[in-house]
């Protein structure tokens, strides 16, 4: 009897199987009715369904996301962030009257799954172009088979420099992680700060990495000591013995290069009583670390490449709206996201009535304009530089300190 | 069920040639690039799970630290093919090598350790090469991982696209069965499974146990080396994050679910695990709820796994008996 289970659940699995196979080339579902997405008010073009035209077919776009595993709340902010770009595409009279629908795969935040999602898109002709993955790693596994198979692959987040360089199908937004990194040696830390002995603790990630190996020429030129630099893995929680190592060697400035795990280390290196002066960077910029650390974070300067200031109408609205509907307040990333949607759909725009895989990419690395995170243009990689704010934490809000244009004052 | 048994075995050459034609023919209907690299993807896992289970069905070493074995493989196929232009042949042997060496290297010192002490020695070592994959910048490109791994050409037709690769997948699961099988069937692969049944009595009856646990180590380390090089060619870009205790625990998931200690339990088990992957696709989240939900009634229902060889002592002690009852004992232990 059990046997004849076991070979039961083996047929009907295997019958399933095949039955994948036989429907998967079926054109999908418009994105809002797809089981994996947003719980919250659905993704794609649900909304904005009465600004194009009902006869004209839908452009769909490919989305990869960490919609689950370890990055889900990164797949979040994409998920919500480009939704609400789509939404306002398509309130505005959709793409020359198409309704824009973006279609989100959950790539679990693993390459293997990256690779094989960009491939499914990359098989449908439906599909012009495809927007992700959120990490470099993944972006970068996606890479290859979007290059064979020439299809867009904007990553509006990945900041590994070789990623956009790796191929001509590939872009990038998020600004080089390697600039960030000088940016921060010879103005944040170096002519804001005036810091001389430095220590860096680095998140060791593709991004982390490529921040020190820019920070450290960039602080070595400008006359800094570098005197204690060490990595930690994304997954660590307890940084006490580095940051009694890092106290022996007396520096007078902490760097702290991190994406995930800021609030801890500065909550542990304020904890043992150490009052010296902090620097993080843009991706650690966010509301979170203010709510975890509280009194801790005082003082604590950052660079970021967007800031939603009340001053700015629309990006302000923009981090109201994204906070209301994700339940978190808006990272650097959210408008990264964001801005991807924008400029993919304008590149499409572009295309007019020809719409096909190859003139968007030609129509993408033209790209030339401001969007709600600052000027874009892409250089011949297709990446761009980033102009960074210096901001500082003063009674639990992030206040600017300098300027985009601190670099030439 | 009986008679499908006796048909099958009688016919076995036949069968065998039949599922292998099958294997060769139907990728060729017209199949999407992206379904043909599922298929691959089975075929990859096939292997992986296969050499697993040389270490945990066949001597009943419960190894958790497989991925690492397979991390070896795919860097040293990566750092020698774009650092040093070698060809991808004699460097898919060596990455197959390397992952020898290390199986041995941690074999050595467990050679006296059992069950869970032996696990979570697999399971620090295996941590401990990813974790030197990503810090070791200068050879492994660290975080930033390797790219632009070539394409591995032979007589100068390239491997391009997943249908190809599908055959070479093909090819070295086919080789690595042909080889297990004889292997499984020898002097070797009885000393390996006297030591699952019972390791005392195996070394009173003259098995040396220690040789062959060590070697039971470096040919199944050898294989996931193997399969580790080819993945590297296949995706072209590494990096460390692939290789964690997940993917670990995602290979030996195929080995319970397919039934260990027999050779055609990993495929069955790397057909479920990868087919459900896409098939709840749709459902979301749930189909981790759905995937542990299977696993727990697989534990229920079948604990040798889907295919797994029911006079094993895995198999547990109900099933053996009654197996016993029914046909007075197998004379071949194994598939």
């Amino acid at each position: 009897m059990k046997k004849l289970f076991a070979m039961l659940t083996v047929i009907a699995l295997m019958l399933g199987l095949l039955a994948g196979c036989a429907s998967d080339p079926k054109p999908t579902k418009p994105a809002g009715t797809q089981g994996t997405q947003a719980p919250t008010g659905g993704s794609g073009g649900t909304a904005g369904s009465e600004g194009p035209s009902e006869d004209k077919a839908p452009i769909r776009v490919g989305v990869l996301a960490p919609l689950t595993g370890t990055m889900a709340e990164f797949g979040k902010t994409y998920e919500v962030a480009m939704s609400m770009a789509a939404e306002k595409v398509n309130a505005e009279g959709g793409i020359n009257g198409h309704e824009l629908v973006l279609e989100f795969e959950d790539s679990k935040g693993d390459q293997n799954q990256s690779a094989e999602l960009a491939s499914k898109f990359a098989d449908d002709d439906g599909i012009v172009a495809i927007l992700g993955d959120f990490s470099s790693g993944c972006a970068m596994a996606a890479a290859p088979i979007c290059d064979e198979e020439e299809i867009v692959l904007f990553s509006p987040t990945a900041s590994n420099a070789a990623f956009a360089a790796s191929s001509k199908w590939a872009f990038q937004i998020a600004g080089l992680a390697s600039y960030e990194g000088s940016y921060a040696a010879t103005y944040e830390v170096g002519k804001y700060a005036g810091a001389h002995d430095v220590a860096v603790f680095y998140m060791n990630t593709d991004f982390g990495a490529s921040i020190v190996e820019n920070f450290r020429p960039a602080a070595e030129e400008a006359g800094m000591n570098i005197v204690f630099c060490e990595g930690y893995s994304d997954t660590e929680t307890d940084f006490s013995a580095l940051i009694t190592k890092a106290q022996a060697a007396n520096p007078d400035h902490v760097l702290i290069v991190d994406q995930t795990s800021i609030s801890n280390v500065i909550n542990q290196i304020r904890g043992i009583g150490w009052d010296v002066p902090i620097t993080m960077l843009g991706p650690s910029t966010s509301q979170q670390v203010i709510d975890l650390c509280g009194e801790n974070c005082e003082d604590i300067l950052t660079t970021v490449s967007v800031y939603y200031s009340e001053e700015d109408p629309e990006a302000y609205a923009f981090a109201q709206e994204f906070a209301d509907r994700a339940g978190f307040g808006a990272t650097v990333m959210a408008g990264f996201a964001y801005d991807g949607v924008i400029i993919l759909s304008e590149a499409i725009a572009a295309c007019g009535d020809n719409i096909t895989r190859a003139a968007i990419r030609d129509n993408l690395a033209k790209t030339d304009g401001t969007y709600l995170t600052g000027p874009i243009k892409f250089s011949e990689d297709g990446d761009i530089i980033r102009s960074y704010l210096i901001c500082q934490i003063v009674d639990g809000k992030y206040v600017i300190r300098c300027g985009y244009d601190y670099a030439n004052e | 069920m009986s008679k499908i048994k006796a048909f099958v075995g009688k016919h076995r050459s036949l069968m065998l040639t039949a599922a292998l034609v099958f294997a060769i023919v139907f990728p060729l209907f017209g199949f999407k690039k992206s379904m043909v690299r599922i298929f691959c993807r089975i075929l990859m896992y096939f292997t992986l799970a296969g050499s697993l289970n040389i270490t945990n069905g066949y001597s009943g070493q419960t190894s958790l630290g497989h991925a690492g074995f397979y991390c070896i493989g795919a860097y040293v196929m990566a750092i020698l093919t774009t650092r040093f232009q070698i060809s991808f042949w004699p460097v898919l042997l060596l990455s197959g090598i390397g992952a020898a060496v290390a199986g041995l290297i941690i074999s050595v010192p467990t050679l006296r350790l059992k069950g869970i002490y032996l696990s979570i020695i697999t399971l620090g070592a295996s941590e401990v090469i990813r974790i030197i994959a990503l810090n070791w910048e200068g050879v492994t490109g660290g975080s930033f991982g390797i790219k632009d791994i070539p394409r591995p050409t032979f007589f100068g037709f390239t491997f391009d696209s997943p249908l190809k690769f599908y055959y070479l997948f093909l090819g070295v699961a086919v080789i690595f069965l042909l080889i297990s099988y004889r292997l499984i069937h020898s002097r070797v692969g009885r000393s390996w499974m006297s030591i699952r049944e019972n390791e005392l009595a195996a070394k009173s009856l003259g098995v040396r146990t220690a040789p062959a646990k060590m070697m039971n180590f470096a040919y199944g380390a050898f294989w996931a080396g193997i399969i580790g090089g080819i993945y590297a060619v296949y995706v072209q870009y590494i990096d460390s994050a692939v290789f964690s205790l997940d993917e670990g625990f995602n290979i030996m998931s195929m080995i319970i679910i397919g039934g260990q200690g027999t050779l055609i339990g990993p495929i069955v088990g790397s057909i479920v695990v990868n087919g459900l992957t896409e098939l709840l696709r749709p459902i979301g989240v749930w189909r981790f709820v759905m995937y542990a939900a299977l696993i727990i009634v697989m534990m229920w229902f079948r604990p040798q796994g889907l295919m797994g060889e029911s006079n094993s002592i895995l198999a547990g002690a109900k099933i053996k008996m009654r197996k016993a009852g029914k046909t007075g004992g197998k004379k071949e232990a194994i598939s």
